[in-house]
């Protein structure tokens, strides 16, 4: 049997298969008893899960084959007796979400709060690099995947030596993985440094609000370093990164939701970039007329309306994942299905800041599509925008920085762009969300769209600022010059040059779009493969 | 001795073949056969040593331009020496095609079939050949060889032998066991491909299929010496790493093995054969699977891959115990690619526990295992690392 030392001497080894058969069978329950009854109780009491129920909830069922399960490490604090630790706090192997296989990574809450051993770093880099070379997903189920503090305690934190002896858990891996093959990132415990790294970096990324938080240093570094008493939650909530930085994908209320949103995730996606997303086709015929669309938004375009309504009408069964919904509200973006091809929508919120493209709404759109261009998801947009947001203070937060990041992104990506003109498309938004001017494959306007580079009244100030400060100009003369821009505006006339392919009906979006995607296929096909980089969050 | 190629044609090719079609055969001249439905190129040689050399290099760029193997059948009496070329010409085999397809030469002189991927020898013997009494066998010989290195899996039949491992193989590390049962047990039948006869008895080398997929297969002979491996072992080593590489074939490594033949044998490999063995195993890109049965000992274990040699996956039967050069010393090398270096040479418990190994895995769940792992890494197929 396991002692708490160390290993059996060979006197004590079996001597037979019966008696080796059994001791195998008794190390692996050994090392599945995680931290113990009373750790599991404490972890369980917070509302938290073990590592082993995590996996159990991500992959189907009976399919999980854990690696290194024998590995054990050591606790040694000074003046403690050394306790071993069961897998040396990480759970690693494979296993299938919706019968595509996965590979996982999980800290163990009930050891050492999650803090990992040598072995267990070496498990993770094994499993890390499996994924990365050979293009399967990774699922990370964070707890704190620190180091162990007393492990890194010397010059050995200098960086990585022996990669077979020591317990430093470089990054180069996550690197080389960056856009082959998705990293998905679920924050269960607290996130701190390498492990919040990890997580910016992610494909995609879920936070369990109010038990875990993320952040790049933890309270008693902070009390140390800059003398400010914070809390792990004051650091780095599920609230400040569900509203204020837009770091994580999907905050969500549990444990069991974070995970269910990783299998969403996850059955939107290929395995790598040299596949195409699975094609899943439900009962959702892919010419079902929406006549409810019309009746959704309205033609005044200054009255506001739920686009993320319109979303759902148009996608598959109505099943839409959002990202980052509460941050940069005026800007949605999120996975879906039409006819069963995984899209990636990319979609104006006219109820936020009438849909404006502001500095936030670019940075969440930018990582978006940079994620949907490297696995040959085709994106799909949907613009009521009246243009970028000016002024003094959008000038402050950089604006140009992100337009810029925004053309490049748009101009370089090579994956099927579809767009939906709904209602305004007004600026040079319009040619980089998705314009024909960006290479998009197929751009259709409803009869509702007004395509120009302002809209009237901006048009009108603009060309006319003499007139208007001088008072030449009536209010009468004011309203003859709108209608006769929003004329002008209409997207018939932009079909009629051909600089759009069609005006749609509303209700007939659905089929349109499934036509476009089956278009768009031979160049997917073509493309598989193709590296695409992305930067980060 | 056979002298009519039309024999072992007839019983390789799908297609009943004359040998009136074959022999002579213009330069050139390469005619595209079947091989249980795959596309073969094949040629007969004339039996002048300039024209023969000219020939079969011709065949193997038309080989590779089709992207198929070549068998090629020279069953000509050539004088002491002149199958080797004319004048200053190289072995026409020694020449790899690029893109690289597999070569099997059927013939009666030892240089006429040099340099083949896998030789047949009708009638007599040669080194780095496998015999065969009659064409029809060595017919057969070819067959199953290109059958093991199908691009696509094949239906699987199942392992030949189903006794149960444990019943194989004593408990006791260091007793001997048939390694050819354990074989059969394990891999597809009809079981392991041998691609020599001339090789070092304590080791076999081969190809096979496991669920379907083909391998190759490194095994230490427990039953010879104690496994331990010595200087044609290393050869033929480097030659099976090199067949896999081209192939692009997984490598299984069963180990059991108490080290190195030692002096005053003949047989122990120079330091120079050794470090060429361990290089080929270290840099071969394929995945290397290895399962410790019993002893891994000193470099015999790094040569079979269960250390040091960036091995894939390790796994080991609860018998298996690693060592140094003396088995009371410490172990020789660091882990595998998720190992730290073994601290206690002795245990296959404390490996597993400082991660030396994957698993600790039972002898039942061997093949299980082998199969998914087969599945997992997917062949070769690797993102490049930059």
């Amino acid at each position: 049997m396991p002692t708490s030392t160390g290993d059996a001497t060979d006197d004590a080894a079996p001597h037979d298969w019966p008696a080796a058969l059994a001791e195998l069978d008794a190390r692996r329950d050994a090392g599945r008893q995680m931290g113990g009854p009373d750790a599991i109780a404490r972890l369980h009491g917070r509302g938290k899960l073990t590592p082993r129920e995590r996996i159990a909830l991500l992959f189907d069922d009976g399919t999980f084959r854990e690696l290194g399960e024998l590995v054990t490490g050591s606790i040694d604090v000074p003046g403690r007796p050394p306790r071993d630790a069961p897998a040396d706090g990480v759970v690693a192997g494979w296993g299938q979400v919706e019968g595509r296989r996965v590979v996982v990574i999980a800290d163990d809450g009930t050891i050492t709060a999650g803090a990992r051993g040598p072995g267990g770093n070496r498990k993770a880099r094994y499993v890390r690099d499996l994924a990365a070379d050979h293009g399967y997903p990774l699922v990370s189920l964070l707890e704190s995947s620190a180091n162990r503090f007393g492990s890194m305690m010397g010059a050995q934190f200098a960086g990585p030596g022996d990669e077979a002896t020591d317990g430093i858990d470089p990054p180069a891996a996550e690197w080389r993985q960056a856009g082959r093959s998705p990293r998905v990132c679920a924050v269960l415990g607290t996130a701190l440094g390498a492990a919040s790294f990890q997580t910016m970096d992610a494909e995609f990324s879920t936070l369990a609000d109010g038990t875990a938080a993320m952040a790049l240093a933890g309270p008693p570094v902070v009390l140390g370093g800059i003398g400010v008493t914070a809390t792990t939650q004051d650091l780095g909530s599920g609230e400040l990164h569900a509203t204020a930085t837009g770091f994580i994908d999907c905050v969500t209320p549990t444990e069991h939701d974070s995970i269910a949103a990783v299998r969403q995730f996850l059955g939107y996606f290929p395995s790598s970039s040299r596949e195409l997303p699975p094609r899943v086709r439900g009962g959702d015929p892919a010419d079902r007329p929406a006549p409810e669309l019309a009746e959704l938004v309205p033609l005044d375009h200054r009255k506001p309306y739920d686009m993320g309504a319109v979303i759902r009408c148009i996608v598959d069964d109505g099943e839409f994942l959002e990202l980052r919904a509460r941050y940069a509200r005026n800007i949605i973006t999120g996975y879906g299905r039409i006819d069963g091809w995984t899209v990636g929508i990319v979609a104006n919120q006219p109820r936020h800041l009438g849909g404006i493209v502001d500095t936030k709404a670019v940075v969440k759109a930018v990582r978006f599509a940079q994620i949907c261009n490297a696995y040959n998801i085709p994106l799909v947009f949907l613009q009521d925008q009246p243009g970028f947001v000016v002024g003094p203070q959008s000038e402050r937060e950089g604006a140009l920085r992100q337009v810029v990041r925004l053309q490049n992104t748009a101009y370089s990506a090579i994956t099927p762009m579809i767009t939906v003109l709904v209602r305004k498309a007004y600026g040079y938004s319009t040619w980089l969300l998705g314009g024909r001017a960006v290479g998009a494959d197929h751009v259709v306007a409803w009869p509702s769209a007004s395509i120009s580079l302002a809209a009237p009244e901006i048009g009108v100030a603009t060309l006319l600022r003499s007139e208007l400060a001088r008072g030449e100009l009536s209010e009468e003369r004011q309203q003859e010059l709108y209608r006769s821009y929003r004329h002008l505006s209409q997207a018939r006339w932009a079909a009629y040059d051909y600089r759009i392919d069609d005006v749609i009906e509303p209700q007939h979006t659905r089929r349109v779009l499934a036509d476009a995607l089956a278009m768009a296929q031979h160049r997917r096909v073509r493309a598989l493969g193709l590296r695409r980089r992305f930067d980060t969050a | 001795m056979s002298t009519d190629p039309g024999q072992a044609l007839t019983a390789l090719l799908d297609e009943p073949t004359s040998a009136g079609d074959l022999q002579p055969m213009p330069i050139g001249t390469v005619p595209l056969g079947r091989v249980d439905g795959r596309p073969v190129s094949v040629v007969v040689p004339p039996a002048d040593a300039a024209a023969r050399a000219t020939s079969v290099t011709a065949a193997l760029e038309v080989a590779a331009r089709r992207r198929s193997p070549l068998i090629v059948v020279d069953l000509h009496q050539h004088a002491a020496g002149t199958a080797a070329g004319a004048g200053s010409a190289p072995l026409p085999l020694a020449v790899r095609p690029d893109p690289w397809v597999p070569i099997v030469a059927i013939g009666n002189d030892p240089w006429a079939v040099a340099g083949a991927d896998l030789a047949v020898l009708i009638g007599t013997d040669g080194p780095r050949a496998r015999r065969a009494a009659t064409a029809e066998a060595a017919a057969e010989l070819a067959r199953r060889f290109l059958a093991n290195l199908g691009p696509n899996p094949a239906p699987s039949a199942g392992p030949a032998l189903g006794t149960a491992l444990t019943e194989l193989v004593p408990f006791e590390t260091g007793a001997a066991y048939d390694i050819d049962a354990v074989l059969d047990a394990i891999v597809d039948a009809p079981g392991v491909l041998a691609l020599d006869d001339d090789v070092d008895r304590g080791i076999r080398l081969g190809l096979a299929r496991l669920g379907g997929r083909p391998v190759g297969v490194v095994a230490s002979d427990p039953a010879i010496d104690g496994g331990r491996l010595g200087r044609a072992a290393c050869r033929g080593l480097v030659r099976l790493v090199e067949l896999c590489t081209a192939a692009r074939l997984p490598l299984l490594s069963l180990v059991d093995s108490a080290g190195l033949r030692a002096a005053p044998t003949g047989d122990e490999p120079t330091g120079d054969e050794l470090v060429r063995a361990l290089r080929a195993m270290w840099a071969a890109p394929v995945l290397k699977v290895v399962v410790v049965l019993g002893r891994a000992h000193g470099p015999a274990a790094a040569l079979l891959g269960a250390v040091g040699v960036r091995a894939d996956v390790v796994a080991a039967w609860p018998r298996a115990r690693f060592a140094g050069p003396d088995p009371d010393a410490p172990p020789a090398g660091t882990g595998p690619a998720f190992a730290a270096a073994p601290t206690d040479a002795a245990s296959v418990w404390q490996a597993a526990r400082d991660g030396a190994l994957l698993d600790v895995i039972a002898p039942a769940e061997t093949r299980g295992r082998l199969l998914e792992v087969l599945d997992v890494y997917r062949g070769a197929e690797r993102f490049d690392r930059g």
